[in-house]
């Protein structure tokens, strides 16, 4: 503790004494128009070489405070008030032509979706040379041009400068966008969610290259996210924004260790690989942000905060600092000392009852006997796509699923990790019958599901639900959300006497009112969604829930939700339940067995806990290595693995072990290890327990020194 | 689905209440022409076809010819009226009729795919390839000129709109993930599409179809100004333009108050397609609450 607030003032001394770099004072952001205030009474100081995380729920404004203080707004539909002082500029009321010299030279930005950001008819080294035309131009703009792909650590830079946009990957463009901020060599850097959309792996490759840069050209980082993992990896300061504005700033490590604001707390519980949750149960924060409205006062947390009192209705409490350099809005800031003994709110989930809700529970127990029949089981099954055909000579063919063994009981939770491209979905849609298998068996019930008659294939596809990604996809928008219920409790072969009772019964299991009958889609949270569309499924009374990535698309704060509700589910009625994520800390919580997948095989399988706790493949050990975690004295000085490249693609898989080519402990570092190459290694169980991996040398040194680094 | 229809009255009428004057008055004209369309002999004073040579060419107003008369004494507002019944005829048959064929054939070669959906757009391609009023004057050769000639004419035209708007919507849609749901709740595909997939396609359908109706006007009124429409004596705008041209300088009323008519009820229908629209998507849906 001690340590942690010796380092906290240290830095705010310098910052008291070095004048910031950029100082914003009273911004306040409203849309022309309705005057709806989008970030209110906005204060910043940056100090030179200083890492600032702005972190908070989608649609708190955090994107818009950055933007409007960099003088980034659209004016013409938004209205910005207040100031944002560059050195003698004020960056929001400043004239184009002086905003323009600092862009792009002073300030480099680097965006969430580089697709988009980066031009798509432009080669990528026309468009970091662009930086140089923009500012002056240079004599040695090629060379420099290569030289900044070269540290960014795109291969073959010469080569590379001449490719368009769509022709890299994600994570390659991302380290373009890196480098086009960075070209002239800016004292401040922004980067807005600039791993958002990348993978795990992925991920910790960009953030481990914008720390390098960081360090190297000493400039102030303005980070933004919604992960508190990834701010607590990386920055100094952290500024935590609710409903538009600042609740609580001050100091990372302080911040994370002793949280004064209820939403910050409440926010920090609910990010996956917290430490110290209630076993079992998922924290999550009740109900959702208020939307913006100039009406509003009084504090825009109190319907889900533990602490409101009538003071908070009354009045917008004001950022105070509370020592220790830590500024805090709110009439009832946490107090440290009293944290422990208080610890997390217990109670329902009704909104408003409690910050972090937490029913008291073990952990997901397996049904009394825990080899309980097999439901659903993949055999071996190999999924193909683009198929050689007669008329196109050299179609592509990939291998999305190889040669996969899963089977799922009554009653267990089975994870599927991977990242994108590693087969996991293939595998959830041939496990319903939305697809199937091009080789192998899907059995259900002991019936392979390729004998089934018609009428029987429709009776299985009903056993096994789905739960999708995206919640707005998967509610039909032309429908209220009563009758898409109906619609699937007929398809259930319901008795249509009592079909309103039974939409309320099926709602009130998800945790909504019956008043949700009558609602249409498009007035729903994602979390409420998400809710309906598991109500959907179950009305079908299903034996086999799959969940492709049913959280993924959810913010933190509601993700708990849904995992308690499917944890309840599978409590309840023993159904079985495939959970397919890319989230390793969910699966560990979660789920009874994990199975880690890696260009279409499963890699590592086993009991949850032991696979993802203690890895054995370099691979699931790289996937948990990725993971941030919440926690800057451990974020930072934990040893991480970081990947090289991105994941071969699976229309042409490397030869023997698929993951040769990026493993840590394989040929790259070991040339001895040749069997990687030319033979695939098959899973199997080092301990001849239930835990199987796919690698040719399981418990060697070099493998358990890797683990070293991953627990 | 119907459902929904049920909601779509009260939500037109308020959508006109709070929409802009042209909506309004848009309506208004579509409404007028629609009674006259139904009940003419109720509104019109004159046999439309009865020609009177003592009070040929009168001007406007005299002797209660409302819009004068025409170069044989025929009274222009009764045949004016009775025309509306020709220009709704042929509005609503060709709309209904391609919007019918279209909706068949791109509902299901959207649905389907492959090589089903690869012979419908090509035999739709070609169909593309006909200007409507050679197709009209072609099947005029063949079939005798007459109304229904020009509807079916027609009809066949304009089925490539329809049939690459609902074909473009269906395939925006199928890959959502509510149709795979559907799919897993056992539905046969016909029943996914019919229930879950074209509900969300009605709003750009209704748009295309406004469009047919007004074109299909247009059109009509060239073939009958080109003699292969509606036959004469019987009243239809484009036939009074067509048989007042020759007086163009000596009674210019006589050309300008059908076509006029004709460019009104047009553009109405054009304002009135977009309104609908609006009312029926659901994502205008009114009772929205936002929660973010």
């Amino acid at each position: 503790m001690t340590d942690i607030h010796g380092e906290g003032t240290a830095l705010r001394g310098a910052t008291a004494t070095v004048a910031p770099l950029l100082s914003v004072r009273d911004m306040t952001v409203v849309t022309r128009g309705s005057q709806v205030p989008i970030v209110s009474d906005f204060n910043l100081d940056i100090a030179p070489g200083e890492t600032v995380g702005i972190v908070g729920e989608s649609g708190c404004g955090k994107t818009t405070a950055v933007l409007g203080m960099l003088g980034l707004l659209d004016p013409r539909q938004l209205a910005i008030s207040g100031s944002a002082r560059y050195g003698d500029t004020d960056l929001i009321a400043a004239p184009d032509t002086v905003r323009r010299q600092i862009w792009g030279r002073d300030v480099g930005i680097i965006y969430q979706d580089a697709l988009r950001a980066l031009n798509p008819v432009m080669t990528v080294g026309q468009q970091i040379a662009e930086v140089f035309e923009a500012h002056g131009g240079r004599p040695d703009a090629k060379e420099e041009v290569v030289n900044l792909l070269a540290r960014v650590g795109i291969a073959s830079p010469e080569v590379r400068q001449h490719s368009y946009p769509h022709e890299l990957s994600g994570g390659m463009r991302q380290r373009v966008m890196a480098a086009i901020a960075v070209a002239m060599r800016p004292r401040l850097l922004v980067a807005d969610e600039p791993t958002t959309a990348l993978d795990v792996t992925i991920q910790a490759q960009v953030l481990e290259l914008i720390r390098g840069l960081v360090a190297e050209m000493n400039m102030a980082t303005v980070l933004i996210s919604h992960d508190l993992g990834v701010i607590a990896g990386m920055c100094d300061r952290v500024v935590v924004l609710y409903a538009g504005r600042i609740v609580e700033q001050g100091d990372a490590a302080a911040v994370f260790e002793a949280p004064r604001h209820p939403y910050t707390r409440a926010l920090l519980r609910a990010t996956p690989g917290y430490v110290g949750k209630v076993a079992g149960r998922f924290n999550f924060i009740p109900g959702t942000p208020p939307a913006p409205s100039a009406a509003r006062v009084g504090c825009a947390f109190r319907e889900r905060c533990s602490e409101a009192t009538d003071a908070c209705t009354a009045r917008t409490p004001e950022l105070v600092e509370i020592g220790a350099g830590i500024e805090v809005a709110c009439f009832h800031p946490i107090d440290p000392a009293r944290t422990e003994d208080r610890g997390p709110a217990k109670g329902s989930a009704r909104a408003g009852s409690g910050v972090v809700t937490v029913i008291e529970r073990g952990p997901a127990q397996p049904t009394e006997e825990p080899q309980a029949t097999p439901i659903l089981e993949a055999r071996n099954v190999t999924r193909v796509y683009g198929r050689r055909s007669w008329l196109r000579r050299s179609a592509a063919v990939a291998l999305a699923v190889d040669g996969v063994t899963l089977t799922v009981r009554a009653g267990e939770c089975v994870g599927l990790v991977g990242e994108s491209g590693s087969g996991k979905s293939t595998l959830g849609r041939l496990l319903v019958g939305m697809e199937d298998p091009t080789s192998g068996e899907i059995v259900f019930d002991g019936r392979p599901v390729s004998r089934m008659s018609g009428a029987e294939r429709r009776a299985f596809r009903r056993s096994a639900q789905m739960i999708y990604q995206d919640p707005r996809s998967s509610l039909n928008r032309s429908y209220s959300v009563g009758s898409i219920l109906r619609t699937a409790l007929r398809a259930g072969g319901a008795d249509s006497s009592d079909v309103d009772a039974q939409v309320a019964d099926v709602l009130e299991r998800v945790g909504l009112s019956a008043r949700y009958a009558e609602r249409y889609p498009m007035s729903l949270s994602g979390g409420e969604c998400q809710r309906v569309a598991i109500a959907r499924a179950l009305c079908v009374r299903p034996k086999v829930l799959v969940a492709d990535e049913a959280i993924s698309s959810l913010d933190v704060s509601v993700q708990g939700q849904i995992l308690n509700l499917l944890a309840d589910i599978q409590r309840d009625t023993g159904i079985g339940i495939v959970f397919i994520a890319h989230d390793l800390g969910v699966v560990r919580e979660l789920c009874d067995t994990a199975a880690v997948m890696y260009l279409g095989r499963i890699v590592e399988q086993g009991p949850a806990k032991d696979v993802l706790s203690v890895p054995q493949h370099p691979y699931s050990m790289a996937l948990k290595s990725a993971a941030p975690i919440p926690d800057p004295r451990r974020e930072r000085s934990r040893r991480r693995i970081i990947l090289l490249g991105d994941p071969p693609s699976a229309l042409a898989p490397p030869k023997g072990c698929a993951f040769h080519t990026r493993c840590p402990v394989g040929p790259l570092n070991h040339p001895d290890r040749t069997a990687c190459i030319d033979d695939r290694p098959d899973l199997r169980s080092p301990d001849g327990a239930g835990h199987a991996v796919a690698c040719h040398y399981v418990g060697s040194d070099a493998n358990t020194a890797l683990l070293g680094q991953v627990t | 689905m119907w459902n929904r229809m049920r909601l779509v009255g009260p939500r037109l009428a308020r959508v006109l209440r709070k929409s802009s004057w042209t909506n309004r008055i848009a309506s208004l004209v579509l409404l007028l022409t629609l009674v006259a369309a139904a009940v003419p002999d109720l509104i019109a004073p004159f046999d439309p076809v009865k020609a009177v040579p003592v009070d040929r060419m009168l001007g406007i107003g005299v002797d209660g010819h409302l819009l004068g008369t025409d170069a044989i004494g025929r009274d222009i507002f009764s045949r004016l009226v009775y025309g509306s019944r020709a220009v709704w005829t042929v509005a609503l048959a060709v709309s209904a009729g391609s919007l019918l064929l279209g909706s068949l054939l791109g509902a299901t070669s959207g649905y389907i795919g492959g090589a089903f959906d690869a012979v419908v757009s090509r035999a739709i391609d070609g169909v593309l390839a006909f200007p409507p009023v050679l197709l009209g004057l072609v099947l005029a050769a063949i079939a005798g000129p007459g109304t229904w000639t020009a509807i079916a004419a027609l009809a066949v035209v304009f089925t490539p709109l329809t049939t690459r708007v609902m074909r473009a919507s269906v395939l925006a849609e199928r890959g959502a993930a509510y149709v795979h749901a559907s799919a897993g709740l056992g539905h046969r595909p016909i029943v996914t599409l019919v229930r879950e997939v074209l509900p969300n396609t009605i709003g750009p359908m209704i748009v295309v179809t406004t469009l047919i109706a007004s074109r299909a006007i247009i059109v009509e009124a060239s073939l009958s100004f080109l003699g292969v429409g509606t036959q004469p004596p019987q009243p239809s705008w484009g036939l009074m333009a067509a048989e007042a041209q020759q007086y163009i300088f000596i009674a210019p009323g006589q050309v300008l108050i059908p076509v006029l008519t004709l460019a009104a009820v047009v553009l109405s229908l054009n304002f009135i397609g977009d309104a609908m629209a609006e009312v029926l998507d659901p994502e205008s849906r009114s009772v929205r609450v936002n929660t973010r």
